[in-house]
């Protein structure tokens, strides 16, 4: 791949807040209610300052050859078999989450408004588009997600004006107090490798363009999609309640029913879900992209093009057979997924780990 | 299966025009072929066995009894 570095601190930060709460918006605030119920918010800040200094910290070794991908040198630090090694398991990773991604999607677009369609052709055209624009290049995601963000971020921003009377509550009082902490630190672990994906941003320094605070974009991306997430769980609880936010499917969709904009649009779940796919979108075609990149660094290929719509496919099928229906889904990721995010995402931290041991037995020699 | 013959089908003819347009070697052409390959066989096991290739058992299999230590419920 050739070192474009055309990816400014704006277009970084603009990808990282949409990045942030775009899937965990719609699938993980539900299950974040039901089990730790007011005590979500502490988790979410939690989860975001430790996953977003695992990035911070994995970007710092990156950005130390900001000229040079990982993927490339990476086998003068580990040795050949050890880099060859981590390079496929983050890619597996990577393709892993674009089908995880694509699947929830699917299970949850499907059956509210495309009744009777199959799901293989919605996940096909999603791909598709997504392929297309990982075969852009990844630099595209970035220059997306920096046209899309202000109105992606407005509309979740305005979107708790529409509730102010009922945010005259009680239930205040009860954000306050910690009632389980084994609860608040099984879902403080499971949010944190939602914010440790970013970690792919270390595979493509040499897409960033010379001279950016890429640290600084990072923090101010991640904090701001966080405060979108924890106003939006808050707004959840307090006029759904904690109880039916933990026992609806999708929680944010159903308090999106209730907007109304004068007499013409009685329901803005549409305009709101178009909005938020473009969101979606944006995080499933940059984790694409990165998935490929890796595959083909593995491989040894000069460019990834070539491979891009087959593995594409390779998502789309796996998408199809990750489970057998939403339950199952939501099984398999609560059971075991963080562990293995986690263990995938600290492979990266290897690299720093055995150049710092080998520049000391260098300089012992 | 048809329908994924034609789709994998067509992905082989753009793989092809690239790989020739960006005068990728030989070694190139065969890994780019041998992917799309894997792809197509991977998507024709999944159509008919699924449980076969579902990764998820595996990583349940693996991650979930380190999980369940490190967050008990």
């Amino acid at each position: 791949m050739k070192n474009q570095g055309t990816i400014t601190g704006l277009q970084l930060g603009s990808l990282i807040f949409v990045y942030v709460f775009s899937t965990t918006i719609a699938f993980v605030l539900g299950p974040l209610a039901k089990e730790v119920a007011f005590g979500g918010v502490y988790c979410i800040a939690l989860a975001a300052a430790a996953g977003t200094a695992l990035v911070t910290l994995s970007l710092r070794f990156a950005l130390r050859r900001p000229s040079a991908y990982v993927g490339v040198y990476g086998a003068k630090i580990m040795g050949r078999a050890g880099h060859t090694a981590i390079l496929w398991l983050s890619a597996f990773f990577f393709l892993h989450l674009s089908a995880h991604i694509l699947r929830e999607f699917t299970d949850f677009f499907v059956p509210t408004y495309l009744r009777e369609t199959p799901a293989v052709a919605v996940a096909v055209l999603v791909m598709s588009a997504a392929a297309s624009m990982a075969q852009s290049g990844v630099s595209v995601a970035f220059r997306f997600a920096q046209g899309c963000f202000l109105i992606i971020g407005l509309l979740f921003l305005i979107k708790p004006l529409f509730f102010m009377p009922e945010l005259h509550t009680p239930m205040w009082h009860a954000f306050i107090q910690i009632h389980d902490w084994k609860s608040l630190w099984g879902q403080t672990y499971s949010l944190i490798p939602w914010y440790g994906e970013l970690v792919l941003l270390a595979y493509i320094v040499p897409q960033f363009e010379v001279g950016q605070k890429v640290r600084r974009a990072v923090w101010i991306g991640s904090m701001a999609g966080t405060y979108i997430l924890i106003s939006e769980f808050v707004l959840m609880i307090v006029f759904l309640g904690p109880k039916l936010s933990g026992a609806l499917l999708y929680p944010a969709l159903e308090l999106s029913g209730f907007l109304h904009l004068g007499d013409f649009v009685h329901n803005m779940d549409a305009i709101i879900v178009s909005i938020w796919f473009a969101g979606l979108f944006i995080k499933l075609s940059i984790i694409f992209a990165i998935g490929t990149l890796l595959t083909s660094q593995a491989l040894g290929l000069r460019d990834y093009k070539p491979i891009t719509f087959s593995l594409a496919g390779f998502v789309v099928a796996l998408s199809l057979v990750l489970a057998r229906y939403p339950t199952e889904l939501a099984h398999y990721f609560d059971s075991s997924w963080a562990t293995f995010a986690l263990f995938v995402q600290s492979l990266y931290f290897l690299y720093p780990l055995v150049d710092r041991l080998r520049g000391k037995r260098r300089r012992a020699d | 299966m048809s329908v994924l013959v034609i789709g994998m089908g067509l992905v082989l003819v753009y793989q092809t025009f690239l790989l020739r347009r960006g005068s990728a070697s030989r070694r190139d052409r065969v890994v780019a072929f041998a992917v799309t390959g894997f792809a197509f066989a991977f998507a024709a096991t999944a159509h008919y066995v699924p449980h076969w290739v579902n990764p998820n058992r595996a990583i349940e299999f693996v991650f979930g009894p380190i999980q369940g230590l490190i967050v008990r419920k």
